[in-house]
């Protein structure tokens, strides 16, 4: 899998990198559009991340000349700037997602999963992991091919560890992908710790492995 | 009192003054005219007199010149040596009943070697009648300065003043975050010219002051967004790190934790400078219950935590042309708020009306200060989490939307409404 990192600030396009590697991901990084269009020109991306707000330029120059070479790597915007009208732009001239700054690298790294599966796998959205078995265009788990009886909030959150599988996944990104933006509420998070023991209870029900593993207070990981 | 009321007391009271000491002054200069033409008079027909005398003779005198005459009186004297004499006598006029101020000169002539004392007799205007006459004037004279003044005063303030009112009026009518230029009446009266001139500046000035400090915030925020997204990167990056000590991780969830806080503050500071700067023009026509069905489904899972209970009253339902995501923000921070302030096994009623949505909750806090409700980083309890912008925010969207948002204490309940 090849990923380009297309963001100027060369510490955090390090950090993406860093973060990527671990599932295996090739990380090409650029800090400008020159380079990045350089780049597209050579090569087929699975997934490009895309700062808007470049020295040279704007990103979204790389997504019309994507488009112009009806080139189909799958883009995800990475902006400063969480304007209505830049995610409308954005979207329309092609892109896949849009993902405002700040944001938890577990949350980026599940949402360029959830890209490749798409682009891999069109209409055919199976994720097999041993006895785990991931329906993603139904939102379906299945343990040794046995449908399980999971809430969406579940699935969403058992997805989004595997999606982060061997890395540890911090509560409150856990909290800010399953609840969206309203997060600002929680002062404890409970109600992650009643998800994960209902998730296992369930898992456990249909003889799966214990996958899950919790981490000091900090967050969850997938060990597989 | 307007100042034209004012100038107006000025006038009139300085009116009345000048005739109190006319009146006194006119009467006696009246008077000493009077007598003057009066006794003029009498010498004038005392000279005709003699003229006559000496030409015609006592007899014919008597006959053809003094006949139509009531006031003379031709006596026989022995004491030739009188003088002439001039003095003011009443006397009792019988034609019109009535004691009549007369102006007499008495003096003496020497007709064919016989001494004779005439008197002439004119009479002059009553002493009554004349400060009579006189006041009169004065009191009309007042009427017509007064009702003048008046006139002129209503006629300067509909023309001259006209500029002001309108200076005035669009000042009333100013706001600084509305942002448009400020238009004032042209006027060619230097002073309203000047003073267009001044406010023009001082409003422009505040405008572009307001201005820049609000592209300040804009910019501000996000360019923390960047250094915030770094610092989360490391801080999930330091997460895998092994092997870590549970130290480490309270550590770690610790700065997580902080990391997003400020990362709230400053999406919510954002949220703020973007109203501010009128970003949300979108809108679609959406049904009030629906909305607050959709904000309550979100905040469900956070209510049952603290296992408070939920009422809902749907009693009409509107259809809203708005912008959605505002209003969900909108409905959002009230729920959030009426969460985060709530006690165990709490209540939150929710109930749509006609024209407004009611948040109520019950809460182990007083009733709130109003006056601090709404402002920035007001917080009125010892709640920890919170960014302290949440009801800014939702103040600030109703005001966008024209909408009207109140606080009520009722029934050891805290009571949000939004009025639309």
């Amino acid at each position: 899998m090849k990923v380009l990192i297309v963001e100027d600030e060369e510490a955090l396009s390090k950090d993406i990198a860093a973060y990527l590697k671990t599932e295996n991901y090739l990380c090409d990084t650029v800090a400008n559009v020159h380079s990045a269009l350089d780049k597209i020109d050579v090569f087929d991306y699975d997934c490009i991340l895309l700062d808007i707000t470049l020295p040279d330029g704007n990103g979204f120059s790389v997504l019309k000349e994507l488009k112009e070479n009806k080139k189909t790597d799958g883009v995800i915007i990475i902006s400063a700037k969480n304007s209505i009208d830049d995610r409308i732009d954005g979207l329309n001239l092609g892109a896949d997602d849009y993902l405002p700054k700040p944001f938890h690298l577990s949350e980026l790294s599940a949402r360029i999963a959830a890209i490749i599966r798409r682009r891999q796998f069109a209409g055919n959205n199976i994720l097999t992991l041993n006895e785990l078995t991931f329906d993603t265009s139904a939102k379906m788990v299945a343990v040794h091919h046995v449908g399980l009886e999971f809430t969406r909030k579940e699935y969403d959150l058992l997805l989004y560890l595997v999606s982060n599988k061997n890395r540890v996944v911090s509560k409150n990104a856990i909290a800010e992908h399953i609840n969206g933006d309203d997060t600002d509420l929680y002062d404890n998070f409970d109600f992650i710790y009643a998800h994960i023991k209902n998730i296992k209870k369930k898992l456990a029900a249909a003889k799966c492995n214990d996958y899950i593993k919790s981490i000091y207070g900090m967050g969850y990981k997938f060990e597989i | 009192m307007k100042l034209l009321h004012k100038s107006l007391r000025y006038n009139i009271f300085f009116a009345i003054l000048v005739l109190i000491i006319a009146v006194p002054l006119l009467y006696f200069s009246m008077q000493h005219i009077i007598k003057d033409e009066a006794d003029e008079s009498l010498y004038a027909r005392k000279s005709e007199l003699m003229t006559h005398f000496r030409k015609k003779g006592i007899q014919d005198t008597l006959q053809n010149f003094t006949i139509p005459w009531k006031g003379f009186e031709l006596m026989p004297v022995n004491n030739h040596l009188a003088l002439d004499s001039i003095y003011t006598q009443e006397k009792y006029d019988s034609l019109i009943e009535e004691v009549v101020p007369y102006r007499i000169l008495e003096t003496n002539m020497l007709v064919q070697d016989k001494h004779y004392r005439i008197r002439l007799t004119v009479s002059i205007v009553e002493k009554e009648e004349l400060i009579e006459g006189i006041v009169k004037m004065a009191v009309i004279v007042l009427a017509c300065i007064i009702a003048g003044l008046y006139l002129i005063n209503w006629y300067v303030s509909k023309k001259i003043w006209k500029p002001f009112y309108k200076i005035l009026h669009t000042l009333n009518h100013f706001r600084v975050d509305a942002a448009t230029e400020i238009v004032l009446p042209k006027s060619d009266v230097s002073e309203f010219s000047d003073l267009n001139t001044a406010i023009k500046n001082l409003a422009n000035t505040n405008l572009q002051v307001y201005k820049s400090q609000k592209e300040f915030t804009e910019n501000a925020s996000h360019e923390m967004q960047t250094p915030l997204a770094m610092t989360q990167a490391k801080i999930d990056l330091l997460m895998q790190t092994i092997p870590l000590t549970e130290q480490q991780c309270e550590l770690i969830s610790g700065l997580s934790s902080i990391n997003r806080r400020i990362s709230l503050l400053n999406k919510n500071l954002l949220l703020l400078a973007k109203l501010d700067n009128n970003q949300f023009v979108d809108r679609e026509n959406i049904s009030v219950i629906d909305v607050c069905k959709k904000v309550l489904e979100q905040y469900k899972f956070q209510a049952d935590q603290k296992n408070i209970e939920l009422k809902t009253e749907w009693q009409n339902d509107r259809i809203l042309s708005t912008n959605k995501i505002l209003f969900e923000i909108l409905l959002g921070n009230l729920m959030n708020n009426a969460i985060r302030h709530n006690q165990e096994n709490g209540k939150i009623v929710i109930q749509v009306l006609s024209n407004a949505i009611v948040i109520a909750n019950t809460s182990s806090n007083k009733e709130l200060n109003t006056n601090q409700l709404f402002r920035r980083f007001q917080k009125q309890s010892n709640e920890t989490g919170g960014t302290g912008l949440g009801l800014t925010i939702a103040k600030k969207i109703a005001d966008y939307m024209h909408w009207d948002l109140k606080y009520n204490y009722v029934d050891t309940m805290h009571q949000f409404s939004i009025e639309y």
